[in-house]
Formats: structure tokens, sequence, C-alpha cells
């Protein structure tokens, strides 16, 4: 599925997704949608470019540090908390104000825009960068069947778990311990 | 929304019958279907036939919600299919 | 005396509004917004590590800063969002300011700690911002008012703690398939106990129509005068005791504790047998007499069954064992029995002296998690009898286990001692004899299996000669948790008066609720 068929579609489908997903982002002050839901949308096109493009590919082509993004929506989160107190009011207050759209004499409608749909900017990045991170870190993660064990080293009484393990050993436990810990926190 | 038996006369009931219906025919596939591709491409078929009984269900329900469900579930179960069929072909998915 | 030094800090607190007004929420909001910040600084190591040193200080600041508002003022509520008792609320009595001090003082001892200890690998993937997120989902545990909050401040919590259970220490004696096994079970058992608690609150919320704690213990104590108390809410606080439960590893439920907290690295032990078991006392504390308070009668002599079980269990685990950190896990389990001994007892007295019993233990298990850290470092190994005769290499390790022990122990001039004796004496004027007998006698075996583990490690013939070159990074935490130890000891006095003002607040909720409701939305 990695023809260039599925490729040219992908990017299709993904642009469409992340026009519905700012469209569910936006709608959702006061009807279902929201940072969350809209993330997950935009989590999935990006998924699938990742699917049919392949990681390393694809990973060229966002250039993205997922990571970061998670951060970067949690700082937004929290400053969108915090801004209120500056203002004499307590945390997480929010105002909204309604806005008419009108260009050259045309109306557009209007759109109600509260102090709250920042923190829903926040979520929608954490959201983003936190499940694109651990999709793409699970992808990266080379499975090794476990080896044989030798008995020597690795016993399987609990009382012996503190036994080190060879010098030998070590590099491949270190290794693994490492990748573990890229993939888990 | 039209309740009780004469529901099933409307235009709308009689769609909903048929894409019940039509719904209900894959999940055979799904359950005896001698291969895997067998399995995805019936699974796919579950989601289309979902997607368009939510379709027919917002036109006789008058709710524009669930045209919302109706465009999130077409896309989910396209990078489902997508995602299933490159496991199927290349043995991994990422 | 005190009351003129905190009235004396809560008036120069006045001349800061924003600081006054915002003081409840903001030990929740500074760790969180440096936990983001800490994630888009991940790569520059020095950075992070002052910022977050200066975020623990601060957080500490702040945490005696709003203990001073409460002992001035009384409690204090917080609209979070400004929607009043229907919106969250942050409570501080002094039962939970005073555990979000404690967090606070034990948590930037950890950090200093850690600096040293976890390898640079960890600490500059995420160490610092799980560490924060940690910190603002215990302190928001301890604050809010409201039990859905609650519930996901615990997720919060829980989430991060798995996390930093899989950081690598620099000399690493954990494999880690035992990791991913501890881990496993942490993880497994505390989703559990999160889904139990959601039905806990799904099934009162459905019956009492409310979330907000002090409305429902309200509703609730009207419904028992009334005499239809509906039979879900007992039902319901059962399982909210079984969550707490499985989190302060009360006896059927104690299993997973030496699993995770030894192969957790060693800041994050004392961490977790330091204060995350204290969640499950701090929850049982709310539910037994705030939330559920007319239904207690049937939970407290339960509670004080288990809880004399667990005191055997943990006891009889830790003589057994030659794991220098199982053993510790183990004492931390019947340790925290007693705690539950003391809150299931009833008395005003008695839950006093459990709530000094809990600090105590905090201050002193923490720092012997420390002081085992350095050892582990040192003789390169967790197997006690593989060690011996460290005290010529490491004296400073060597006395700080030594005070650390006597404290567990309840040997007089350190703090433990007069926990132990306050609780046991009011376990006697309450009635409990049996109880307190039973107490009584493992408290023998603590001293046995505390003094024994020191003997085999300090003692005997000498293994190395090198002598142990610490950092001061290491040492200090170390330190002043000692001189806090024994500081506790000799100036008991102000803690056990605190103790008694928060065990009258407990047993008597009508302030509490009132300072609730009186929240107004503006």
């Amino acid at each position: 599925m990695t023809t260039i068929i599925a490729q040219t579609i992908s990017k299709a489908v993904f642009a469409i997704c992340l026009m519905y997903s700012v469209n569910l982002f936006i709608h959702g002050a006061n009807y279902p949608g929201g940072g969350f839901i809209g993330g997950v949308l935009l989590v999935c096109g990006i998924i699938l470019i990742y699917v049919t493009f392949g990681i390393n590919r694809a990973d060229k082509m966002f250039k993205q540090d997922w990571f970061g993004w998670f951060g970067f929506g949690l700082l937004f989160a929290s400053i969108a908390a915090i801004f209120p107190m500056f203002k004499n009011h307590n945390y997480f207050r929010s105002a909204f104000n309604v806005v008419h759209f009108e260009f050259f004499g045309i109306s557009f409608g209007e759109l109600e825009f509260a102090s709250s749909m920042m923190f829903d900017v926040g979520v929608y990045f954490v959201v983003i960068g936190g499940l694109v991170f651990i999709i793409t870190q699970i992808g990266k993660h080379k499975y090794s069947p476990p080896k044989e064990k030798d008995e020597k080293n690795v016993s399987l009484d609990r009382k012996d778990n503190i036994i080190l393990p060879e010098p030998k050993e070590e590099t491949e436990i270190t290794d693994n311990t490492v990748s573990a810990a890229e993939g888990l926190q | 929304m039209i309740s009780g038996m004469n529901f099933w006369l409307t235009a709308d009931g009689i769609a909903l019958a048929i894409a019940v219906l039509a719904t209900l025919l894959p999940i055979y596939r799904v359950l005896v279907g001698p291969t895997i591709p067998d399995r995805i491409a019936a699974s796919d078929a579950i989601g289309n036939t979902v997607t368009i009984l939510f379709v027919i269900y917002a036109s006789a329900s008058n709710s524009i919600f669930l045209f919302d469900i109706a465009v999130l579930l077409a896309i989910v179960s396209f990078i489902g299919t997508v995602a299933m069929a490159k496991y199927v072909d290349k043995g991994k998915v990422l | 005396m005190i009351l003129q030094i905190a009235s004396t800090i809560d008036n120069l607190l006045l001349s800061v509004p924003f600081i006054y007004n915002n003081v409840d929420v903001l030990p929740i909001a500074v760790p969180l917004l440096a936990g983001a910040l800490m994630i888009l600084f991940r790569h520059r190591i020095k950075f992070q590590k002052y910022l977050n040193l200066a975020v623990s200080i601060i957080i500490l600041i702040l945490a005696f800063l709003l203990i001073t508002k409460v002992i001035v003022n009384g409690p204090s509520a917080y609209a979070v969002g400004e929607f009043g008792k229907y919106g969250i609320v942050l409570v501080a009595d002094l039962l939970s300011s005073s555990m979000v001090l404690l967090t606070a003082f034990i948590s930037l001892m950890c950090v200093i700690y850690s600096y040293e200890y976890i390898e640079s690998e960890s600490l500059n993937q995420s160490y610092y911002a799980l560490f924060n997120l940690m910190i603002a989902g215990l302190n928001g545990i301890f604050l809010t008012g409201d039990i859905f909050n609650l519930y996901v401040f615990f997720e919060i919590m829980f989430l991060a703690s798995i996390g930093l259970i899989f950081a690598n220490e620099k000399l690493s004696s954990t494999l880690i398939e035992h990791k991913f096994e501890g881990a496993f079970k942490y993880l497994v058992l505390g989703m559990i106990g999160s889904t139990i608690m959601l039905i806990a609150i799904i099934t009162t919320y459905g019956t009492i129509g409310s979330l907000n704690m002090a409305d429902i213990a309200l509703k609730i104590s009207i419904l028992n005068q009334e005499g239809r108390l509906p039979w879900q809410i007992v039902a319901a606080g059962l399982l909210f005791i079984i969550v707490f439960g499985n989190k302060a590893a009360l006896f059927p439920l104690h299993y997973w504790l030496p699993d995770v907290h030894p192969t957790a690295p060693t800041p994050i032990s004392a961490m977790l047998s330091g204060i995350l078991i204290k969640v499950g006392v701090y929850g049982i504390l709310r539910i037994v007499f705030l939330i559920y308070a007319p239904a207690s009668s049937y939970y407290l002599p339960v509670l004080m069954l288990i809880s004399l079980i667990t005191i055997v269990v943990g006891a009889i685990g830790a003589i057994a064992q030659t794991d220098l950190k199982r053993m510790l896990a183990y004492s931390s389990i019947s340790q925290i029995g007693y705690v539950f001994l003391g809150l299931s007892i009833g008395t005003a007295g008695s839950i006093a002296a459990a709530f000094v019993y809990m600090i105590f233990h905090a201050v002193a298990k923490s720092m012997l998690f420390l002081t085992a850290g350095g050892v582990i470092h040192h003789a390169e190994t967790r197997d006690m009898t593989k060690m011996g005769g460290l005290i010529k290499t490491m004296p400073f390790y060597s006395a700080a286990f030594m005070i650390g022990a006597m404290s567990i122990a309840g040997i007089p001039p350190i703090a433990g001692f007069f926990s132990k004796m306050y609780l046991l004496k009011t376990g006697l004027e309450a009635g409990a004899t049996i109880a307190v007998f039973i107490a009584l006698i493992t408290a023998f075996a603590t001293i046995y299996y505390m003094f024994n583990s020191w003997i085999s490690i300090f003692w005997g013939e000498s293994l190395k000669n090198k002598r142990f070159h610490s950092s001061h990074e290491m040492m200090l935490p170390i330190a002043i948790l000692c001189v806090f130890a024994i500081l506790l000891g000799i100036l008991c006095n102000p803690v056990f008066e605190a103790g008694d003002i928060v065990a009258s607040q407990i047993i008597d909720p009508e302030l509490y609720i009132s300072t609730v409701l009186k929240v107004i939305p503006r």
C-alpha cells in the first residue's frame, strides 16, 4: 500500500483532515467538538502520511519535534489559565465576546470568541504532539525477540534480582534500557 | 422524526432498513472469511455502511450533528483500511 | 508565638494582593507551568537544573505562605473559574495545607539529590517535566474540594509517577526486566483503581446530584438525619476506600508496593514512600470523616482489622528481606498500618496522632531511602548480606541511616518515638487495648529489622577499602532531613498542637462545609 496512488490520495485526505479538524475545533465552544476531538482528527491525517510514506520519509516531510508540540501546548494552556490572575480574577476565569465578520459590506456571520479557547488551543497541540510522539516512537522501536537466557547470569529466583550482569552483556542491556526509556518516557 | 410503524414506510425508513441489512452481510465475511484480505475488505465495507447509516439517521432525525460523526467515521475507517492493508503487504504498519 | 509569626507574615503578604488572593491555586499552577517549560528546554540540562531548583524553592515558599494564611484566617476556599460551589473549588484547611508543605519540602530534597544520582540520559529526556507534573498532581489532590477533580489530579500524579519509575540511575543495580515488572503491576493496579474510583464517583453523583465534597457531605448528613440514607452511598464509600487503600498499600492490596518502590530510582522511591502513599491516607481521611461521615461506623472496624493485619504482614516481610530497598518498602507498609490504626480508632486524639505519625514517617522514610541510594552506589549491590563494614568508608551515611532507623523504630530522642508513643497512648485511652497490644509487639519487630539491617550493612568485615566520596548535592538533603528528624523530636509540641487542630477540624467538618458553601459565583 505504499504505491504512488495511495501516497497521492493520502495527501488529499490529509488536507481534508486538517480543514475538518480546524472546523471541529472552532465550533467546539458551544457544540460537539473542541480541542481534543480536533486534535485527534488531525493526528489521524498525520498518521496516514506516516503509514503510506514510511516513517523516515514522513519524518523528513514534517521535520517536527512532536514532543516539543506537547510542551508548547501545555505551556499555552497553563498561560491561558494563569492570565486572568493578572487582571484580578481567579485562575481559569473565562471572558467572551461575539465578533461580527463583515468585509466589503458582505456579512460572513458571527463567531463567539471565548478566552477559554486559548486553553483549547493548548489542548489541541498537546493531543497532536502527544499522540504522534507516542505512535512514532512505537514505530521506531526495533523489536528483537528475547534471547535464550543464560542461566548463570539471570535467574528467575526473586532473591537474586540484585546480581549485576556480566560486563560483556552490560552493553546490550544498557542499549535495551535506552530504547525502552525513549519509548516510555 | 416519525415514530412507530409509520416510520418504516417512509423513504428514510426503507433506506435505513436496507443499510442495516448491508451492514449485517459483511459481518458474515469478517467472521468466516478464509483469508485476511477478505476480512479487511469486509471491515472496510462495514465502515462505509455504518457511515451511510449515520447519514440516513441524520436525515430522519433532522440533526446536523450526526453528519459530523459520519465524516469522522469515513476518515477513520479509510485510515484503518490503509493501515491494515499495509500490514498485510509489508508486515509492518509504520 | 507561632501565631504571632504567622500573623506578621500574613500582614506582610497582604501588601502583595496577587499572591495573597491566589496562594491557594499557585502550588498547582506553578509546577504545571514549569512542567511545560521543562519539556521545551529539555535538551539544555544546565538551564533545566537551575529552573527546577528555583521552581521547587518557589513552591516551598508558596506552601509556607499558604499554611500561614490558613493558620491566621482559618480554612479558605477558592473557586477556580469563579463558578462558585458549582464549579471546581479548592479548599485549603490545615490538613491539606500541611500536606502541601510536606510535599514541597520532601520534593525539594529529592530534586537536589537527583542531580547527581540520576543519569543525564534520563535527566535531559523528561525527568524534570514529569517530576513537576507529579508535584502539580499531588498538590491538586491535597487542595481540591471536588471529587471528579480529585480523580483528574489522581490520574496526573499516577501517570507521571509511572514515567518516573523508568528513569535510570547512574550506577543502576536494577535490571530493566524488574523495572518493567514493577511498573506493569503498578500500572495495571492503578488503572483498575482509577476505574473503581470513577464508578464510585458516578454512583455518588447519580444518587446525590453533586460533585462538591462539602455539598455531598451536607446532603448525606441531612439524608441520614431523616433516616433514609441510600444504600449505594455506603457502597460508594467502600469503593473509595478500596481505591485509596490500594494507593496506601493496605493489607489485601499491598503486594505491588515491594516490587514498585525498590525498582524506582532512589529519589523517586523516596517520593513514593514519603508522599505518594500518604495520598491514600489523606483520601481515606476525607472519605470516612467528611464525605461519607454518617456511614463511618461501617468503615472504621473494618479499617482497624485491616490496619492490624497490615502492620504485622509488613513487619514480617521486612524481617525476611535481605534486599535493602525491599526491606524499606516492607517497612513502609508496616508503618502505614500504624497510621491507619490511629485513623480507625476514630477519636480526636488518635487522629491527631495518626497525622503526626504520617509527617514524621514521611521525613524519616524519605531520608532512609536517600541514604540507601548512597549505600547502594557505594556497595554496587542491593543485597544486605553482601555488604558489610561500610562504617569505615562512609561514616556520614551510617550516622544518617542510624538516625532514620531510630526514628522508624521509635527510639526516644528522635521524632518517631513521640508519634508512636502518642499513638499508643491515645489508643489505650480510647479503649482499643488488643489493637495497641498487637501494635506494641510489632514495634519490637520494627526495632529488630531496622537495627539488624544497620548492623549487616555497616558492621562486620570490610569489603571495600576505598572511601566513598559522595558529592555535596547528595549529602545536603540527607543532612537537612536528619536535622529535621532530630528537631521535630525535640520540638514536637507545635506539631502536636497542629495535629490537635487538624483532628478537631476532621472530626467536626462544620467549618469546612460552611467555608465552601460561602463561595459564590461572581
